[in-house]
């Protein structure tokens, strides 16, 4: 035995960054729960509990007199296998030399043996909505938002309760939802009258085809007799048979009125009235933001106007003074989203559809005296199947040739000179008075200034978008009718119905509440120029917590003032309660008290419509590793499996929309992930009840291992003798030339402190030879 | 944390408490290809001009509890089979003994000094002297009692924990396999028991054990293993600390029985038809993978039946401190939140100050070196009022 000294020199720290990939899938509709977390790492379906015999006495005797006829077999077979070992044993200790009888019975009962705990023990990833009384995920939720949320806030972007003010208008329609719907915008004295010289510009994504019904054209924006413009197919599909390219159709002047889908686009031009019609000649690809434009002016090259898709153009030739109808018979309204199947004749129905008669009620401005009748289904038949964002009318022509105009559609415009329409599908907190849903069965009159109506989610738990506050025109400051997306309450008699019933069985609720959805675009960048020069720029919902405005965000605290609450009311259930708060989750049916009864019961007036994600250290080790959260939702509640949203992260604890397949916006915040502590939140309203069917999510781990190496020299001349009492001499082979060495064999190596304890020990899987000659280095190596 | 309170010896106290888990191996684990894996490192050929193949086999093959190739398997037991360098097996075999002492053997007998080693490897760890013999009765001295041709069964530490526990081990075995039907082509060695049914299992145990338990200075507790259904029968040892049972095949099987089949040989054809008795033809002739396939999967049953089971222990070793706060101790805080600027107990209306007594509440105990380091601490899962009117003790319990 030798010893030697090891210092620093002699030691190495590895450490070892593992990075565990995880997908986990949680389905309340399909095949249930796969990639849940063991607890325990180390799992054999071999062991089993012991159930001892008074133990499986007592559970015996316990079902027998429970008063159930059944005895369960369990029982059962644990108190046989109990006994049975017990009477091998008696009968071994009376002498008995045949156990074979009992041991028979105990080693066949083994099997049914209850599995040890930790076999089966797992820790799912945990999703949850806020809950409408006080529970343990309400605690989670104040957690997350008041203590971890401004612990981390100094290292991720966006880490607090709000979200990034960058949406899109997504439309869509299946048979679960309403075709007839459209944003209207009233043309109130003739204010989108198109000019003789005009640019229309938005950005777009053809988000939807399906192999399992014909594509149809769908208007992106229609004026009566003016223009039309619709995303038609392409004639290519993809792998699975769905229309995977499309073009633009462009319809104007008096071919304006001819409906997109009777138009034969082998040859869309032909005599008048169909003389104006025009295709692009490039395409729009599935899942692509792509910026168009298209601009004409009577005075600009001949009269020859530009279909842009992104840098591509086609050129097209409208020989004429004007485009727009007569000034005496101007359209009453832009639509957005439907093409209006009423002639230049029928400019009643066009009227109808911003008719006063709804103007009050659905809270929109519109001409005096605009008649009112029906508007059919079949006339609101082209729903478009797309998402756009950044919608604007120029007053001028635009030609994106030009060096000046080729970056025109990267950011927002800072003001709306030259613009005669102007939609980016901000967030602005102000609307016009309007009826405001707050029970399925009641309404008040009243503005909104919040991002969904909190009085429908404070008293009823329900979900309603306010749209209002999305669709308005920053050019005329003034909001659309939401044709076919208004909500109306319920008059007839019905019980037992939840908010949640009466909005997802409703076709045109649920449409309303996803003609909003974050955007994933990454080719545009928003400024809020428009937002800090509004009459709202002071607005609360602009700030972030205890700071200046920031425009880019819309805050989710404070929703409700805290002063609406009782403090003296301590209770969260029963009669006293009841009368005060009225209409709940669980009773809607009665109306509002003086109080919201889920703010009133959980005391919080931050938003309940979020998502959080509760992932245990089980999946990732220390934490998640930035930029690789990803998490999949195949069918958005409510949209009929049109609508999936993919979330990934960008590293920077922000969660963002990365569906589209140009350049994603990972800015969007749209949610946080607090990667060391395992908490993921989805913040934005515009995706209710995300991941609330099937949770789909994989990301990656990180977890250190450390590693301590120690390099122990075996010097010539040293560890050259045992002190084992069997040690003896002798040379290692017999090879004349080592007859004068002698060998050790080594065996096991100790670890020592300064006062000689062994604190490690190392054996070999077989002794090491050393010589007197020998020399080499032993290196051990610890894992932590 | 407010007062240091110092611990004697009084208020420590250890225990010692033993745990018990229900050990359960199928059948189909070791039988299964899948489940049992074999390491096929060492290769056995012959110098005789005929012998123009080799074997490559185990020395031992490691039964699993599930296909070995995924990541949640674990390992149950090894199994590997040895045989005593002065058996008759040996002797029958060895043609004879070079001048370094090596014994040597015609290329029909296969591996045998593979098996001697493991042999003496199982001596040298078990009974301290790898020369030394195995006999079951364990201190028996009778030549009867010789183990010659052990089976050795290693149950992993996951299973054994910190030992078998006494009189609980079962195993079911097959005593014989296929018996041949005259002018039948059949092979009792890999297969076709259902054509052959081989005769019905037997029951081996250590219940009884207990009043004969022996030690062995290097394996630890001792018992023997025996027929059931005759337990003057001993057919074992069983090593509950080292978790390792010791079968003697010449009495848990039918030695004689004539074992037929095919199996691999160093001849010049890689195999060769067997037919003769199982000691020692089979066990000399047949490689170590060979001799333990056919233990595996003709020996022990196939189905999802147990074929053996044991309960192991695992000692917990507690220290317990018992950390005593009478009545007019800890019951102040010096938490900052305690008080405030002027010193004034928060939670005492100002009134009452001075009437009113001091209380805190206890939500962690530091337990300290004497140079008042600190080495452990224990947290509460709720905090406890201590005021002059309670008299606490906190045990906390320290599990190795």
């Amino acid at each position: 035995m030798s010893f030697v000294k090891l210092d620093n020199g002699n030691i190495e720290h590895v450490s070892i960054l593992l990075r565990p990939n995880v997908h986990f899938i949680s389905s309340s509709v399909g095949a249930g729960v796969t990639g849940s977390q063991f607890v325990s790492s180390v799992r054999s379906p071999a062991i089993k509990q012991v159930i001892d015999l008074a133990t499986a006495q007592q559970n015996l005797a316990e079902d027998v007199l429970d008063g159930v006829s059944d005895v369960s077999k369990f029982n059962v077979d644990n108190y046989f296998r109990a006994i049975s070992l017990k009477k091998a044993n008696t009968d071994a200790q009376a002498g008995l030399t045949d156990l074979s009888k009992p041991l028979d019975t105990y080693l066949g009962l083994i099997d049914e043996a209850p599995k040890d705990v930790r076999y089966t023990k797992q820790i799912d990833a945990f999703r949850f909505d806020p809950p409408f009384k006080f529970t343990k995920n309400t605690t989670e939720k104040n957690v997350i938002r008041n203590v971890l949320m401004p612990y981390h806030r100094h290292k991720y972007e966006n880490c607090g309760f709000w979200y990034t003010n960058y949406n899109t208008l997504n439309f869509f329609d299946n048979d679960k939802i309403p075709s007839a719907s459209v944003l209207a915008y009233p043309s109130v004295d003739e204010r989108y009258h198109l000019p003789d010289s005009f640019s229309v510009n938005m950005w777009i994504n053809p988000r939807y085809s399906s192999a399992d019904k014909d594509y149809r054209a769908g208007t992106i924006l229609h004026i009566s007799s003016s223009i039309c413009l619709s995303l038609v197919s392409g004639s290519s599909v993809d792998e699975f048979g769905a229309e995977d390219t499309f073009k633009l159709l462009l319809q104007l002047s008096q071919s304006a009125d001819i409906p997109p889908s009777t138009i034969d686009l082998n040859s869309p031009s032909g005599t008048y009235p169909r003389d104006l019609i025009f295709t692009s000649s490039q395409f729009l690809k599935k899942n692509n933001w792509h910026n168009i434009l298209v601009a004409w002016s009577n005075s600009t090259n001949n009269s020859t106007g530009s279909i842009f898709i992104d840098t591509e153009e086609t050129l097209f030739h409208v020989p004429s003074a004007s485009v727009s109808a007569n000034t005496d018979r101007s359209p009453p309204c832009l639509l957005l989203g439907n093409y209006l199947d009423a002639d230049y004749e029928g400019l009643k129905s066009w009227a109808s559809i911003v008719g006063t008669d709804a103007s009050t009620a659905e809270g929109y401005r519109t001409d005096s005296g605009v008649e009112a009748s029906e508007v059919s289904t079949y006339q609101l038949s082209h729903p478009l199947n797309a998402e756009i964002h950044d919608v604007r009318i120029y007053n001028k022509f635009i030609n994106k040739n030009l060096t000046k105009y080729k970056t025109i559609s990267d950011t927002s415009p800072a003001s709306t000179d030259d613009l005669i329409f102007y939609v980016p599908a901000y967030f602005f907190p102000s609307s016009s008075q309007r009826n405001v849903l707050v029970t399925p069965f009641q309404e008040i009159t009243s503005t909104t200034n919040d991002p969904f109506s909190v009085q429908f989610s404070f008293g009823v738990g329900g979900k309603s978008l306010n749209l209002e506050n999305y669709t308005l025109d920053f050019v005329t400051m003034e909001q659309p009718r939401h044709y076919g997306l208004f909500p109306q309450t319920i008059n007839t008699t019905i019980q037992n119905i939840t908010a949640d019933n009466y909005i997802y069985d409703t076709g045109s609720n649920v449409k309303r509440n996803m003609t909003i959805l974050p955007n994933d675009n990454g080719l545009h960048k928003p400024i809020y120029d428009l937002l800090e020069k509004s009459l709202m720029s002071s607005s609360a919902m602009f700030k972030k917590s205890g700071r200046a405005s920031d425009y880019s965000i819309i805050s989710l605290e404070n929703l409700i003032p805290t002063s609406s609450l009782f403090p003296g009311l301590v209770f969260t259930t029963g009669s006293i309660f009841d009368q005060i708060v009225g209409s709940a989750p669980d009773n809607p049916g009665v109306a509002p008290g003086s109080v919201l009864t889920i703010a009133q019961r959980t005391r919080d007036v931050s938003s309940n419509e979020i998502t959080v994600l509760d992932i245990s250290n089980l999946y990732y080790g220390s934490k998640i590793h930035p930029k690789s959260f990803h998490l999949y939702e195949e069918n958005l509640t409510g949209s009929g499996g049109d609508i999936s949203v993919n979330i990934k992260d960008n590293g920077r604890g922000g969660l963002y929309r990365a569906d589209c397949l140009t350049a994603q916006a990972d800015w969007n915040n749209i949610g946080t992930i607090l990667y060391e502590e395992g908490a993921a939140v989805i913040k934005t309203p515009n995706l209710f009840y995300y991941g609330k069917d099937k949770v789909d999510m994989k990301l990656r781990g990180e977890q250190q291992l450390h590693s301590l190496v120690m390099n122990i020299p075996a010097f010539t001349g040293f560890f050259m003798s045992s002190s084992n009492k069997t040690y003896e001499k002798y040379p290692p082979d017999s090879a004349p030339s080592n007859e004068n060495l002698s060998t050790v064999h080594i065996s096991t190596v100790n670890i020592h402190d300064d006062n000689f304890n062994v604190i490690m020990q190392a054996n070999f899987a077989q002794p090491i030879n050393k010589t007197e000659e020998d020399e080499f280095v032993i290196r051990l190596k610890q894992d932590f | 944390m407010a007062t240091f309170k110092t611990i004697s010896s009084a208020d420590i106290k250890t225990t010692k408490t033993v745990l018990n888990q229900l050990i359960d191996f199928v059948e189909e684990d070791v039988s299964g290809s899948t489940s049992r894996k074999s390491y096929q490192v060492f290769v056995t050929s012959s110098t005789h001009p005929d012998a123009t193949n080799s074997i490559t086999s185990s020395l031992f093959q490691t039964v699993f509890d599930q296909d070995y190739s995924l990541q949640t398997a674990n390992e149950l037991f090894d199994v590997t089979y040895g045989v005593f360098s002065g058996s008759t097996s040996v002797a029958s075999a060895s043609t004879d003994t070079d001048v370094n002492g090596k014994i040597l053997f015609t290329s029909q007998s296969v591996m045998m000094r593979e098996k001697i080693n493991i042999y003496r490897q199982f001596a040298q760890t078990l009974l301290g002297n790898a020369d030394s013999r195995f006999r079951a009765p364990f201190s028996s001295t009778s030549a009867t009692d010789d183990i010659d041709n052990p089976l050795f069964l290693c149950f992993k530490r996951l299973f054994v924990r910190d030992g078998i526990k006494r009189e609980t081990f079962a195993m079911r075995f097959f005593q014989s396999c296929s018996s041949p039907i005259a002018g039948d082509t059949y092979d009792n060695i890999f297969g076709q028991t259902a054509a052959h049914p081989s005769s019905a299992s037997v029951i081996f145990t250590d219940v009884g054990a207990a009043s004969s338990i022996e030690r062995s200075q290097f394996g630890g507790d001792v018992g023997n293993i025996v027929l059931s259904s005759d337990t003057t029968q001993t057919v074992g040892l069983m090593f509950y600390q080292k978790g390792i049972a010791v079968l003697d095949l010449a009495r848990a099987l039918d030695e004689t029985q004539i074992m037929s089949g095919t199996i691999s040989s160093v001849g010049d054809t890689a195999t060769t038809t067997h037919s003769a008795s199982f000691i020692p033809n089979f066990v000399n002739s047949a490689s170590m993978d060979d001799i333990i396939r056919h233990i595996s999967t003709e020996r022990f049953g196939t189905g999802s039946n147990t074929f053996l089971t044991f309960q192991n222990n695992t000692k917990i070793n507690s220290t317990l401190v018992f950390c005593r706060a009478t009545a007019d101790e800890f019951n102040y805080s010096s938490n900052p939140t305690y008080t405030n600027s002027e010193g004034r107990i928060l939670v005492i209306d100002e009134s009452q100050q001075g009437e009113e007594k001091s209380f805190s509440f206890v939500t962690s105990v530091g337990l300290y070196d004497a140079n008042e380091e600190l080495l452990a601490t224990a947290k509460l899962s709720r905090p406890v009022e201590k005021n002059d009117e309670k008299d606490l003790t906190f045990r906390v319990r320290l599990d190795f």
